[in-house]
């Protein structure tokens, strides 16, 4: 296939962070939900992502703090099953996720009256995080500069084209679709891309998928 | 001295370049790191390691001490174990003297530091200077290198005064912080994986090691690497080894030291001989304080790695044997859960008996033993190698220039 080049070049980003400490905890359920309620978009979004930083090769299931806590701290399996199954990828915005995540908690809580509490040292801690964007000064004007950039950047700035774009761009998408559909004007391409769910894959396998949906492009 | 670039091939090049497009917004700003050693304890460790580093990818950082002397240096090893939560008492007499001292730092100490860096309670007293006129641009940063979650009340009260007037704070531990004003960040310790005790050992180096110990290089071996103290329950590691023994063909290493300011240690280390009974398949080793190689051969020759400490600070021994790609069982106390995720990086357990039953469940199944190992050892790759500490370090200085929680470089 041939290398198509672009009028604006692909700018590699890479999204750094810094964890910090809301002084926030909970012993039970109840104080879970509370937590959640008062809790803005910065710390759901680090409770619900920071897995995919942290466990870059394999995640323990189920990947994210609220339904790992609930699963394995808790020991309420079913409920951790629940909060871990809600699909994150479909929500354009975090705090229609919260919202839904508050929702199946307290149904549960309303029939389930026998609270299970955990000592101080098994707590939820409530964290977020410090959010830092650099200019990689990496740009990419053909597919083919792409795909070699995307093979040696570092697991944060997938995140950051990936993650944060469906955030940042109000819409289930992500900053290499875009692209590739507007730039090199492969919209088959680019859908394909964009029909991989993110948080079903490791950091390194979504890396590699990417990277051979571009190679499998150019074998045509 | 290692240099950066020697890391590639540890993390990847593509982190060395991150950590220099970091390190490239702190250019002219000088960051000043204050402890109260140059040598001895895990504070001077981790700067003599990572001062070079930072100053290699040309951040201007420097190490500066403040004096004491016998009297304050006692006080403050009192306020050290106060904090941990030990009942010690210190007099209003001892406090008084610990406020002279800090006093006549201030004198002496030349605070030249755009980002002025307070490691430990030690010279926690110099923020005092920030009141001072030419200093209301510099930052000050206080970093807790202690488990305060079970503090004297009296000396956090004591010490919060001070604390509460950093521009921020920093914790090894979710667990080890405390409710206060100022904005806390996490920042875990780290192995360095460059290290004589954790780099890469060849299999004829660490046969020579473990043999001259007269460690059986074919038997399963079960180790826990610790100082002879009752918190690491080396007694009950025994009790965990005949449990194994039952069924398993197996020995136990427990290798560590007993420190010269503790006069327990050696009281505890009579106690585990005495346990041990003349056992030839326990290993009782106690290495000086320089055995760093011989640490990385024993870890590197056993099968399974225990540490089943009753309370623990950060406990980076279970990032050195995960490192190694060892599958670990250890107790689920201070920051061990950060390390190990129960049944994914390795097993946490809570009893002689649980430890003992993952213990034999990993000896007989080799497979799930190395699972773990590989899964651990990449959970140290992403989140406890040194150039992650570097890089929160660098961010960490980095956000005193701004106010907001998204910043854009």
């Amino acid at each position: 296939m041939e290398d198509r080049t672009a009028r604006h070049p692909f700018k590699f980003f890479v999204k750094l962070t810094l964890p910090e400490l809301t002084g926030m905890y909970a012993l039970n359920l109840k104080e879970l939900i509370k937590g959640i309620k008062s809790a803005d978009e910065n710390i759901i979004y680090y409770h619900t992502h920071h897995f995919l930083l942290q466990h870059h090769y394999i995640s323990p299931a189920p990947p994210n703090d609220f339904a790992f806590w609930i699963t394995n701290i808790l020991g309420e399996e079913l409920l951790g099953e629940e909060i871990a199954s809600i699909d994150l990828y479909s929500f354009e915005n975090i705090n229609d996720f919260k919202s839904e995540m508050i929702k199946r908690l307290e149904k549960f809580l309303a029939k389930n009256k026998g609270l299970k509490r955990v000592d101080i040292q098994s707590r939820f801690n409530f964290m977020k995080a410090i959010t830092f964007i650099l200019n990689t000064e990496k740009y990419a004007y053909s597919l083919s500069e792409f795909l070699d950039i995307l093979k040696n950047i570092s697991v944060y700035s997938l995140y950051f084209h990936f993650f944060e774009a469906s955030f940042r761009l109000k819409t289930r998408t992500n900053d290499f679709s875009m692209w590739i559909a507007n730039e090199l004007n492969l919209p088959e391409l680019a859908a394909k891309i964009d029909n991989i769910d993110p948080y079903t894959y490791t950091m390194y396998e979504l890396k590699n998928a990417v990277t051979q949906l571009i190679e499998q492009y150019f074998k045509k | 001295m290692n240099s950066i670039n020697d890391y590639s091939e540890v993390v990847g090049a593509e982190t060395i370049n991150e950590l220099r497009t970091i390190a490239a917004h702190l250019e002219g700003k000088i960051i000043q790191n204050i402890n109260s050693t140059s040598v001895g304890g895990g504070v001077a460790e981790i700067l003599s390691r990572i001062i070079p580093l930072l100053k290699e990818l040309n951040v201007d950082a420097r190490w500066d001490l403040i004096k004491g002397g016998e009297k304050f240096f006692e006080i403050t090893k009192k306020i050290h174990n106060s904090l941990h939560g030990i009942d010690v008492s210190i007099s209003d007499e001892e406090l008084d003297h610990f406020l002279k001292i800090t006093d006549d730092n201030l004198k002496e100490i030349v605070l030249n530091g755009n980002v002025i860096f307070i490691h430990d309670p030690q010279p926690i007293g110099l923020i005092k200077a920030k009141k001072m006129p030419g200093m209301e641009e510099k930052k000050f940063i206080w970093r807790c290198h202690i488990d305060i979650s079970s503090a004297n009340l009296k000396i956090l009260n004591f010490l919060k005064k001070f604390i509460e007037m950093y521009d921020m704070s920093v914790f090894s531990s979710p667990l080890f912080s405390k409710k206060l004003k100022i904005p806390q960040v996490l920042i875990s310790p780290s192995i360095d994986p460059l290290s004589e005790k954790n780099k890469e050992l060849e299999k004829d180096e660490i046969l020579n090691i473990i043999e001259k110990f007269g460690i059986d290089p074919e038997k399963k071996t079960m180790t826990q690497i610790s100082r002879f103290d009752r918190l690491k329950d080396p007694l009950g590691v025994i009790d965990v080894y005949r449990l194994v023994k039952k069924y398993i063909a197996c020995q136990l290493i427990l290798a560590g030291g007993t420190a010269n300011d503790d006069p327990e240690s050696s009281q505890v280390y009579r106690e585990v001989i005495e346990k041990a009974n003349g056992d030839k398949d326990i290993h009782i080793l106690n290495l000086p304080p320089t055995s760093n190689i011989e640490i990385n051969a024993i870890q590197r020759a056993s099968t399974v790695i225990v540490q089943k400490s009753l309370k623990e600070g950060f406990g980076l021994t279970v990032s050195e044997s995960l490192w190694k790609g060892k599958p670990v069982v250890a107790s689920a106390v201070g920051g061990i859960p950060l390390q190990i995720t129960h049944k994914y990086s390795g097993l946490l357990s809570r009893t002689i008996e649980g430890t003992a039953f993952y213990v034999k469940q990993l000896l007989q199944n080799p497979g799930y033993a190395a699972n773990l190992g590989k899964n651990g050892k990449e959970h140290v790759k992403n989140n406890f190698l040194i150039t992650r500490h570097v890089k929160d370090y660098m961010l960490l200085f980095l956000k005193t220039g701004y106010k907001e929680d998204t910043i854009f470089l």
